[in-house]
């Protein structure tokens, strides 16, 4: 009798959980597009630069269109368990993913059982330029200075984030591109980390974001972009190209910072939320949050434009790094 | 300048609702921090987009106050139910939930509220203090020194093993071992991922932490009857003997506090390495004690002194270098970016009574929760009374439903499930589960750093010899390596070995 009695208490204290645990759950509803609750997957941490902009981004598109959002870090898998999910949702036009066009370079990798190319894109809102950072103690003072200093052996090694990240694939394009002859990379776990590498001494360059240099110009010597058309973080900084090389690597110096919705979402969907993307980004209460943060908005291309940036990555990188390295 | 910065930085915290925001901020840290599997990241990032509304500082202050709250809350289901709410309260259970099932439940969640209120205020006073040199501080320190500070952490295993050291050895081992599942920082190749994206990221030591510590423990419960402070005991000790306790260990607590800060200041690790290091210390400087993992109040101490001082340490890279020491203090990276307010010289130049601010709010929180924690936590104490038939179903649900929720992702679910019946085991057969939680927490941050010192120097093991502090640290880990057999020998001389 009180092993009976023992086991209706643990089963009912387990049920009564799991009912509680199911008071998580959502509803749902259907009407004319937007009119129910955006879902914005996020494959990457919370308090992250992408996660931040999602979240500005979708806030205020969804205000815009009088329903609310959802966001949700599905992360794991250098952002591939998080596409996935978006590659699985029902195409309705009320999911959403980021997309940064470095990780195609992980869906090359893990080939998870589709493309980039498959999903649909619903526009760029601002790009990320990579930038070269030198240890202030030594006396490197552009880039001309720091690639005769790898060219003369007096300095060897180059930082930046783990083989198959986007300042990786750049690293090994200054040496086969630019043919500058670094001799080790140093991989860190993100800029901020590389920052504190190069002004401590312990690595003599890096590569990191404009954005990470802009907040530790005091304690590191922000010397390049990494891309033709220059920094809008650093518009003064002298670009790879004003130093006579003529070789592109472009298309990972700057990263596109785009959104994405399932395959198969209908062409109306995708246009409207393409113009919601616009209005937002021109929307006051966003542009007043890029200039209070230091950060850039301005409405980049639609789906051509982004599927141009990710299809050069997905054709580039392969050349420059190995992938069966980094598999 | 540092006088009129500290005068506006109080101004801050006291005009407008920033009060207001910092005492919700920790009560949604205590509860969040309760439940196992929840914790304080995500506390923080269900709040980060709720902030947008608020001014940088009252965010920032709301954020870092659920961070803070969630460091002592950790304490009390680690305590009650043998079930850390967070990772940071892991090797609170050690002692702490002996102390429960001897029915002195109340003075374990005292002594957890006076030391994580004392640790986190000497620490937070300490930063203050060394605000104008943070950054020369974060630079001392490279690959090499987090490398040999990692290292010491699993040379503890030595100390802490009160058992057979094969055994403790082997429990070390097996954690490093697990620890090298996913991708690594170092090198582009994924390990033992069997082609499944969802081991790329490796094992999620928050599930481990919850399997091993919550359901191991049920399922040992589940072979008792009663309660879980054992019935033939009656409720007893008061708040008051739990201060007393405190202030009669003030090396251990001040101390732990410190080591807090100090692992909380290295990049990728954390409270939830912080509370091991310092009980380990606890027990190396309490010569073995016997006590240690029976209901030694001392190891409660060096726990909750050690996790709130890491809130404190944990801020240096993230002000600084806007490294995040930890998951939270990620979050709490993305809040200050959210509000404008950039990590590095800024926000110790123009910006720094908003700094301070922050600071003082931490200073402020640790007072309440001394407060909250000896005068309404601790009626909590009842809970220890209920029958576990009730409680056993409910910590299983809790425990799987939070450690889904730590990223969405099932193989946590898994692994807690796993953990749980491998932990009963390990408890059951004496195999540590401290040195194996050294090893499985401290692997990752010693493989990174060693890799990457080895690169830097060539493949040199000098790097570790060539400069003061990494000489010190070296000579450290062979002192805390040999200390044992030099032990062994003495007393085999002295004719009391065995």
């Amino acid at each position: 009798m009180p092993r009976r009695r023992a086991v209706i208490q643990s089963t009912g204290a387990g049920i009564g959980s799991l009912l509680l645990a199911g008071c998580l759950g959502g509803g749902n509803g259907n009407d004319d597009f937007p009119s129910q609750q955006f879902h914005a997957i996020i494959p990457w941490g919370q308090g992250g630069g992408t996660d931040i902009f999602t979240r500005e981004i979708w806030q205020e598109i969804a205000d815009q269109g009088d329903v609310s959002v959802g966001f949700e870090n599905i992360t794991g898998a250098a952002g591939v368990r998080g596409i996935s999910e978006l590659y699985s949702t029902d195409p309705d036009g009320y999911t959403i993913s980021p997309m940064n066009s470095p990780s195609v370079v992980p869906l090359l990798t893990q080939d998870p059982g589709f493309t980039i190319d498959e999903f649909r894109h619903v526009g760029a809102y601002t790009q990320t330029v990579w930038v070269l950072v030198t240890d202030p103690n030594l006396d490197l003072n552009d880039f001309e200075e720091v690639a005769s200093a790898y060219d003369a052996g007096d300095i060897e090694a180059i930082a930046g984030q783990s083989p198959g990240e986007p300042n990786h694939v750049l690293a090994e394009s200054l040496r086969s591109e630019l043919g500058i002859p670094w001799e080790s990379y140093v991989a860190y776990d993100g800029s901020g980390p590389i920052i504190q590498a190069v002004a401590a001494g312990e690595v003599p360059a890096g590569i990191v974001t404009e954005t990470a240099a802009a907040d530790a110009e005091d304690q590191i010597n922000v010397l390049t972009a990494l891309s033709s058309e220059g920094s809008p973080v650093f518009p003064d900084l002298p670009v790879y190209t004003d130093y006579g090389y003529d070789a592109e690597i472009d298309f990972m110096g700057q990263f596109l910072r785009s959104f994405m919705a399932p395959p198969d979402t209908p062409d109306e969907r995708i246009e409207i939320l393409n113009k919601s993307l616009q209005e937002a980004l021109e929307s006051d209460t966003l542009q007043s949050w890029a200039d209070d943060t230091g950060n850039h908005l301005e409405y980049l291309g639609g789906e051509d434009e982004v599927l141009k940036v990710l299809e050069e990555n997905q054709e580039r990188i392969p050349e420059i790094i190995d992938l069966n390295d980094i598999e | 300048m540092t006088q009129d910065s500290l005068f506006s930085a109080i101004e801050i915290l006291i005009t407008g609702q920033t009060i207001g925001w910092l005492l919700i901020g920790l009560l949604v840290g205590i509860i969040i921090g309760t439940i196992p599997g929840l914790g304080p990241n995500l506390g923080l990032a269900v709040a980060l987009p709720l902030t947008m509304r608020l001014n940088g500082p009252d965010a920032i202050i709301l954020l870092i106050s659920i961070y803070s709250g969630a460091m002592y809350g950790g304490s009390i289901a680690a305590i009650l139910i043998n079930t850390p709410g967070t990772a940071a309260a892991a090797a609170t259970t050690l002692d702490g939930y002996p102390m429960a099932r001897q029915g002195r439940a109340m003075e374990a969640l005292s002594i957890s509220a006076t030391a994580s209120a004392v640790g986190g205020a000497f620490s937070i006073i300490t930063l203050i203090l060394l605000t104008p040199f943070l950054t020369e501080i974060v630079l001392m320190f490279g690959s090499p020194e987090y490398f040999l500070i990692a290292l010491f952490g699993i040379a503890l295993i030595t100390v802490v093993v009160q058992e057979s050291m094969v055994k403790g050895l082997t429990a070390g081992a097996f954690g490093l071992l697990l620890s090298t599942i996913g991708l690594p920082v170092a090198a582009g190749q994924p390990r033992y991922t069997f082609d499944m994206f969802i081991l790329y990221d490796g094992l999620d030591f928050v599930a481990v932490l919850i399997g091993i510590f919550a359901i191991g423990e049920m399922i040992k419960l589940i072979g008792e009857k009663g309660s879980i402070s054992n019935e033939n005991i009656s409720l007893s000790g008061s708040s008051l003997s739990g201060i007393r306790k405190v202030i009669s260990a003030p090396i251990t607590t001040i101390k732990s506090g410190y080591i807090g800060m100090f692992i909380g200041a290295i990049p990728g690790s954390g409270a939830s390495i912080s509370n091991f290091i310092s009980y380990a210390e606890a027990v190396r400087s309490g010569g073995g004690d016997k006590e240690y993992g029976s209901g030694n109040h001392r190891g409660v101490i060096a726990s909750e002194a050690a996790n709130n001082g890491t809130v404190a340490g944990s801020l240096i890279p993230t002000f600084s270098f806007g490294i995040p020491g930890s998951g939270a203090t990620a979050i709490l990276l993305g809040g200050l970016m959210m509000h404008g307010l950039r990590p590095g010289p800024e926000l110790f130049a123009d910006n720094v009574n908003i700094t301070y601010s922050i600071f003082f709010a931490l200073l402020v929180g640790n007072i309440v929760i001394l407060l909250l924690g000896l005068f309404i936590i601790t009626r909590m104490v009842y809970i220890t009374t209920i029958d576990t038939n009730y409680i056993i179903p409910i910590v299983i649900v809790v425990a799987s439903l939070g450690a889904f929720g730590l990223s969405g992702n099932w193989l946590d679910v898994y692994t807690v499930i796993f953990f749980g019946i491998f932990g009963f085991f390990m408890m059951k057969h004496n195999y540590s589960i401290i040195a194996f939680v050294l090893g499985i927490v401290l692997g990752p941050i010693a493989e990174e750093n060693l890799v990457r010192s080895l690169q830097l120097s060539d493949g040199s093991f000098w790097i570790f010899l060539n400069e003061p502090i990494p000489l010190v640290l070296t000579l450290l880990i062979a002192a805390v390596v040999v200390s044992p057999i030099l032990s062994v020998v003495r007393s085999f001389f002295n004719g009391t070995g065995s």
